[in-house]
């Protein structure tokens, strides 16, 4: 065992959050927080060879001996190495027909139970085609997906030097951490209560169904000359969630009524740049995109409003606060803090949500000795809202991956949603 | 009488600010550094532009932040003070 792999591992406030959505998804969909990150290969990489590597991994022995001890209330929930001898992490091989770019309903099924499984798992899909795919499942409590991609990576690679762990945070002074904790309450509730608009707002036990939405490189090369025009002087993201609402609008039964808002919550990733890491832990705080129907009636209107907002959230500092808000009340009982996070929107979270991975797989070519042809995140079923939208530039490709129920967006909506958003983006 | 900032120490602040608040421990940050090379995304840009403003009392627009003006410290540096000396 690694000397510097702790036995125990507290979750950090954002994990804690993750930990919450866990019990949401459970509680309204058909699994817990599970996300999947698929390497697409140009051809099988020898199993044993492979399965050697993933259990000759320090990091990855140790994940997989973890579980979650959510502890006596008021108590730190931790990760904790599960006592007794070291058990290899399976490698489950499928041999398959389908297309390549699929995979096998086995392992959208498997769920991860953080108390009672390892929160971690591999299985390597072999296609009639010759092509392979390496897929990470992992239980988002543990880890966010640039955690994820820099774990797949670096087993991949294994002379990347990767930071595996956050450095401890100086606790702040009771009373500065409950000001930050106003602060954002009183931002979220804005004196107004939030109905977010919505696909649906039935819980639903169906397992995620996946559009994904492929630019080519010159259509990305066109998105972002399409986002300069735009004047997005913040980079690409807020036109990429201007176009995504807008899109979802566009499919919604009926028109969002005068009191509903396109309400997202949106990830910030608080690593500090230049490293590689952390790895283990969610490092995201959030901001909060608060929409109404007159501000989705055009592009450039849609990414006023987004910058303006994002802007406004910065400057007073909303990331931070909710930041130190999420430590602060990472010790609560699970009962309260749910009913606390979700009584701003009545239950429903938000409209749906969204997140933008950004470049970071660009680069990303080769995995083991064989060429990366792909990567994709798949988010984890959300029963509500139903519906998230991923958006990712692998190998200078852009692409969105829509995860849906049936109840959310079954018949045509995904296509319209694709009809809509490529139009957008693209300018025309 | 107006007082006249150098764009050195503008770009001296700048290198300052990104290495105290955006970018790990050890990571250099020289006037020539490649913000994007960094991994500087969308919300590090904010920092930077709100540090500005709070430091110069400069709202730069939308046009000041094009791709050139802030692929480095130092264009970053040469953009404020095109601005200020306005």
């Amino acid at each position: 065992m690694n000397a510097q792999l702790p036995q125990r591992l507290p979750l950090n406030g954002s994990d804690y959050f993750q930990l919450f959505l866990d019990r949401h998804h459970r509680a309204t969909g058909p699994m817990g927080n599970v996300s999947r990150f698929a390497v697409y290969l140009d051809k099988l990489p020898d199993p044993s060879a492979l399965e050697s590597r993933i259990n000759g991994d320090p990091l990855l022995c140790w994940l997989h001996s973890l579980r979650l001890n959510t502890g006596w209330p008021f108590q730190l929930p931790r990760w904790q190495q599960k006592q007794g001898p070291p058990v290899a992490i399976p490698l489950r091989l499928f041999l398959t027909d389908l297309s390549p770019r699929e995979l096998p309903e086995a392992i959208w099924s498997t769920d991860l139970r953080a108390k009672s499984e390892a929160p971690v798992r591999f299985d390597l899909v072999s296609y009639s085609s010759g092509q392979a795919a390496l897929v990470f499942s992992w239980n988002h409590i543990l880890m966010d997906a640039r955690g994820a991609e820099l774990l797949v990576r670096q087993l991949g690679s294994p002379n990347t030097d990767a930071q595996y762990f956050a450095p401890p945070e100086l606790p702040l002074p009771l009373m500065e951490s409950l000001q930050h904790a106003r602060k954002v309450k009183d931002f979220l509730l804005d004196g107004t209560r939030i109905k977010p608009a919505l696909l649906t707002g039935r819980p639903t036990r169906e397992y995620n169904r996946f559009h994904i939405i492929d630019f080519t490189e010159t259509e990305s090369r066109q998105v972002e000359a399409n986002c300069k025009k735009h004047l997005a002087r913040f980079g690409k993201s807020p036109v990429l969630l201007a176009a995504t609402l807008r899109a979802y609008q566009h499919i919604l039964d009926e028109p969002a009524s005068a009191e509903q808002q396109f309400w997202v919550p949106i990830p910030q990733d608080q690593r500090r740049k230049g490293v590689a890491g952390p790895v283990i832990g969610n490092q995201v705080s959030y901001l909060f995109y608060r929409l109404r129907a007159p501000h989705l009636a055009d592009l450039q209107t849609a990414v006023d409003e987004i910058s303006a907002q994002m802007v406004s959230q910065m400057r007073a500092g909303i990331p931070k606060s909710y930041h130190i808000m999420m430590e602060l009340v990472r010790r609560m009982p699970m009962g309260l803090y749910s009913h606390l996070t979700k009584s701003p929107t009545q239950g429903m979270l938000a409209s749906l949500f969204f997140s933008d991975t950004g470049h970071s797989l660009d680069d990303f070519t080769d995995f083991a000795g064989c060429a990366v042809t792909d990567a994709i995140h798949y988010p984890p079923s959300a029963g509500i809202p139903g519906f998230t939208t991923i958006f990712m530039s692998v190998q200078n490709r852009l692409r969105a991956v829509i995860g849906y129920t049936a109840d959310s967006a079954g018949a045509d909506k995904p296509a319209r949603f694709e009809r809509f958003l490529r139009n957008d983006l693209l300018g025309l | 009488m107006a007082v006249v900032i150098e764009q050195d120490v503008i770009c001296q602040k700048l290198c300052e600010f990104i290495q105290a608040n955006l970018v790990a421990p050890g990571i250099g940050v020289s006037p020539t550094t490649s913000l994007t090379q960094l991994g500087l995304d969308s919300f590090s840009i904010i920092e930077i532009v709100l540090f500005i403003e709070r430091q110069y009392g400069l709202t730069l627009p939308d046009v000041a932040l094009s791709k050139e003006n802030i692929e480095s410290p130092q264009a970053f540096a040469a953009c404020v003070h095109h601005y200020i000396s306005l």
